[in-house]
């Protein structure tokens, strides 16, 4: 069982069985880690001392060369660690990155808050930005694996949309540099059950992080939505509502006194509280709607896959796809009930091809814990077949 | 609504009898774009950006791809990137969100875009061009042995492709990519002057589109040559499409997000010749259900004229107009309130047809079926114009003749055959399809108004 870590710190890491890595050859530099683990250097500090959060502000018309001129994050002792005043945050169910363990935090400027939505993403303030550090551990059975870190992204809000930066670390982990052209790197790590993990992972290009993150056209964060925030974080202080969090943080106004009452997405590996129904369609909300909806990048499949869609046929049940090409490996459907093996749905999942993988983007290695969910879905799925 | 799953049964006990595959080498396009070709960085006496109006960046052959991608990251609106001849090789896609981008080469022959070690993670496809990148344009260049697309563009007004050629190198053409050229929920696209070959799906393939211009263009050897899909205000004209195993293809298909109701296709002047390579789409696809030796076949869209083509010696059918029911017999309404199932309003006239028919692909239920009814047919082979006679009680067409519901009018197509193949009569076994034909098309002579040009 994967889980992506939900707290935040080394050890707490290890504790959720987080899947970590180190060993990052450099694709394009020639600069290949030459073997083993390089250990962070211990930093006092995690931001630069009288160095503002937001840096000069310039980030909002052009982005910083390196990271740590926003003065939001750094990394400590090989764990992300931020500025006064920004507030670490997780999701009741991720995006699936290549097995990387994500750190996500969110900066808004002082005195101005976002406004909450019941159902879509947050208004946030001009100037908010988005952090999420991606990274692999050198060892998943250790009690505190090494963190090699690979990249930092940011989405920044500015005058009348979104932008999406990402920044490149160096082997030292000392340096993250805007790296807008993406990169195909590759990772060595170990898994929890002492495998050893050799894959790719692709860095995407700024524009190609659009192909997620749009909306007809326009940059759009995914994850801080309501229902998917919606979950307990280990603060420092205590264990509390990331909703209540952020309102008595006085980043957020108008969310629910009472978070209960606000949506929530179901847990996609959390077996004990969600049935399989709910983690699957939570699961392919995340991991594909963004591009599977009506003003998706994928909008032309008429494949729809948010967890609120109702009606089977756009969640792919006896759905012919209208434009896959050679992708769907001589099936005819994206979900035939009761079979998955004859399911476009999980074929396309369960492959690596370029081409004939989905999600189309960074995914290099199959997501084994999510296709085995997808499978057991469509396998409950009241059989019938599907008729041309 | 019939069934055919029988037949399929039927073709599973035959041994395969396919027809011949041409190897033919097609005659490459014209490179007619509007800009001289330029050879980055080999003469300073001429300037590669000459007429661009925006940043201009030139890459010569060998320039490093992390700054290749670095550029086209941060592209901004008006940008154009000029590529020397020689070629280029990437390792992730070619994405673009920017405004009014213009994409040039030295030539179709002199600069190639090598996609073949794209690695897992890229989407598959060479060049990506996402929603809102209007006015993009990109010209006198190559793109090769990409997974999926060669170049896609989605949801974006005013989309160029002049002097473009796309292929796949790998002799095993199951292994190609899908759409080679692929403007897909866009406005304005125009593609002439292309050269393209060898794409497991369909090679210049517009979907969802409207207010569309396809010109002189050669589309060989693909599995479908030309598909105008789901889109209305298109003018496809002076085009080759040959040897492939469907040639040029007008249809509607039901499901889609955005746009249904394809409409207003143009399709004349035209050469549609010799499209009998066997079916290499090896999925379950729509596509992969296309027999070989298809010429033309309009499906489920309204309002299509097609004139002035020659078709020649596709061994199939090289024209049909047919209900969406052909290809999925069980299909309801119910699945898709908004589609059209039936084609309507189609005009065939003043076309050219020798040598079609002859050699029906038996590998598929409908060649089969076309096949079996050869003992009855007018002078032995497959009639040159098929209807498939199926109508919709609950579309009626105004005004359309008696006999002829869907309004399908042909005229002065020179001497061919006609039939009607009654498949609204037709057993799911197939059993009765030669008892069934009719041959008279007197219920066919009529006219419908012209489509006009298509501009913008």
């Amino acid at each position: 069982m994967r889980k992506e870590a939900a707290l935040f710190g080394v050890l707490a890491l290890a504790a959720c069985g987080g899947s970590l890595s180190i060993r990052l050859p450099d694709g394009d530099d020639g600069g290949a880690d030459s073997g083993g683990p390089s250990l962070p250097t211990p930093q006092p500090h995690a931001i630069t001392p009288g160095c503002t959060p937001g840096g000069d502000g310039s980030y909002l018309t052009t982005p910083y060369p390196t990271l740590d001129a926003y003065c939001i994050v750094s990394l400590v002792n090989g764990t992300p660690t931020y500025g006064s005043g920004i507030v670490p945050y997780d999701l009741n169910t991720p995006l699936f990155s290549d097995y990387a363990v994500k750190r996500r935090a969110v900066y808004l400027p002082p005195g101005k808050t976002a406004t909450y939505s019941a159902n879509e993403i947050f208004e946030f303030p001009v100037g908010t930005v988005l952090i999420k550090s991606f990274g692999f551990p050198d060892d998943a059975r250790k009690a505190a694996p090494i963190m090699k870190w690979i990249e930092t992204r940011l989405i920044v809000r500015v005058e009348g949309g979104w932008k999406a930066y990402a920044y490149l670390w160096d082997d030292a982990q000392q340096v993250a540099t805007y790296n807008p052209g993406g990169r195909a790197l590759q990772v060595s790590w170990i898994d929890a059950t002492g495998t050893k993990k050799e894959h790719g992972y692709l860095q995407p290009s700024q524009t190609q992080c659009q192909q997620c993150h749009e909306d007809s056209g326009t940059v759009t964060p995914i994850g801080p939505k309501a229902r998917n925030l919606n979950r307990d974080f280990a603060y420092g202080d205590k264990t509390e509502n990331q909703l209540a969090r952020w309102t008595s943080a006085k980043i957020l106004t108008g969310a629910p006194s009472d978070p209960t009452t606000a949506p929530k997405l179901a847990v996609w590996d959390d077996v004990a509280h969600f049935a399989v129904d709910q983690r699957a369609r939570a699961y392919l909300e995340v991991n594909c709607a963004h591009c599977h909806d009506a003003v998706g990048s994928a909008s032309t499949s008429g494949l729809f896959l948010w967890a609120s869609e109702t009606d089977p046929t756009r969640y792919g049940v006896c759905k012919e796809p209208l434009s896959a090409g050679g992708s769907v490996g001589a099936r005819t459907w994206d979900v035939v009930p009761g079979d998955p093996d004859a399911s476009i749905l999980w074929f396309r999942m369960a492959a690596t091809q370029p081409g004939i993988a989905m999600p189309q983007i960074s995914r290099d290695v199959v997501d084994k814990e999510a296709v085995a969910l997808i499978r057991d879905w469509i396998t409950g799925l009241p059989k019938a077949p599907c008729n041309k | 609504m019939t069934s055919k799953n029988l037949l399929f049964a039927l073709l599973l006990v035959l041994p395969s009898c396919s027809s011949s595959k041409s190897t033919t080498p097609a005659t490459p396009a014209d490179d007619g774009g509007t800009i001289p070709p330029v050879d980055a960085g080999a003469d300073a006496a001429t300037d590669p950006c000459a007429g661009a109006t925006g940043p201009c960046k030139v890459f010569a052959a060998g320039a490093k791809e992390s700054d290749i991608a670095n550029a086209i990251a941060t592209a901004t609106t008006g940008s154009t990137f000029v590529f020397g001849a020689g070629l280029f090789a990437f390792t992730n896609t070619l994405t673009f969100t920017a405004k009014n981008v213009t994409v040039m080469g030295a030539g179709m022959e002199q600069t190639i875009f090598d996609f073949k070690g794209l690695v897992s993670g890229s989407s598959g496809t060479g060049v990506d061009v996402l929603d809102g990148s209007d006015g993009f344009t990109i010209k006198n260049l190559a793109v090769r042995d990409t997974f999926k697309n060669g170049i896609k563009v989605k949801g974006s007004t005013g989309v160029t492709f002049q002097g473009v050629k796309v292929s796949w190198t790998n002799p095993d053409a199951k292994t190609h990519g899908d759409y080679a050229l692929y403007p897909v929920f866009c406005k304005k696209v125009l593609v002439e002057n292309c050269d393209i070959s060898g794409s497991s799906d369909a090679g210049i393939y517009v979907g969802q589109s409207q207010t569309i211009i396809v010109r002189n263009n050669v589309s060989h050897d693909n599995v479908a040559g030309i598909e105008i899909e789901n889109s209305y205000d298109a003018e496809v004209y002076k085009n080759t499409a040959k040897n492939n195993t469907g040639g040029l293809l007008v249809f509607d298909l039901p499901g889609s997000g955005n746009q249904h109701d394809g409409h207003n296709v143009h399709v004349h002047d035209n050469i549609v010749d010799s499209n009998n390579t066997q079916n290499f789409n090896a999925t379950g696809s729509t596509v992969a259900q296309v027999p070989a030796g298809t010429g033309t076949f309009v499906l489920g869209t309204r309002d299509v004229e097609i004139d002035h083509n020659t078709f020649t010696n596709n061994g199939t059918t090289p024209f049909s107009v047919v209900s969406y029911y052909v290809s999925s017999p069980s299909w309801t309404q119910s699945q898709d309130p908004l589609y059209h199932p039936v084609s309507k309003r189609v005009y065939f006239h003043d076309n050219t047809m020798t040598g079609n028919g002859k050699d029906a692909d038996l590998t598929t239920q409908l060649g089969l079926l076309l096949s079996s009814g050869r003992s009855v047919y007018p002078h032995g082979n497959v009639p040159e114009v098929l209807v498939d006679g199926i109508s919709d009680p609950n579309d009626v067409v105004p005004s359309a003749p008696a006999g002829n519901p869907t309004y399908v009018c042909l005229g002065n197509n020179g001497t061919v055959d006609f039939a009607n193949l009654h498949f609204d009569q037709l057993k799911p076994d197939g059993s009765n399809f030669a008892q069934g034909l009719t041959f008279d098309a007197t219920a066919y002579n009529c006219t419908l108004p012209a489509l006009p040009a298509v501009t913008f």
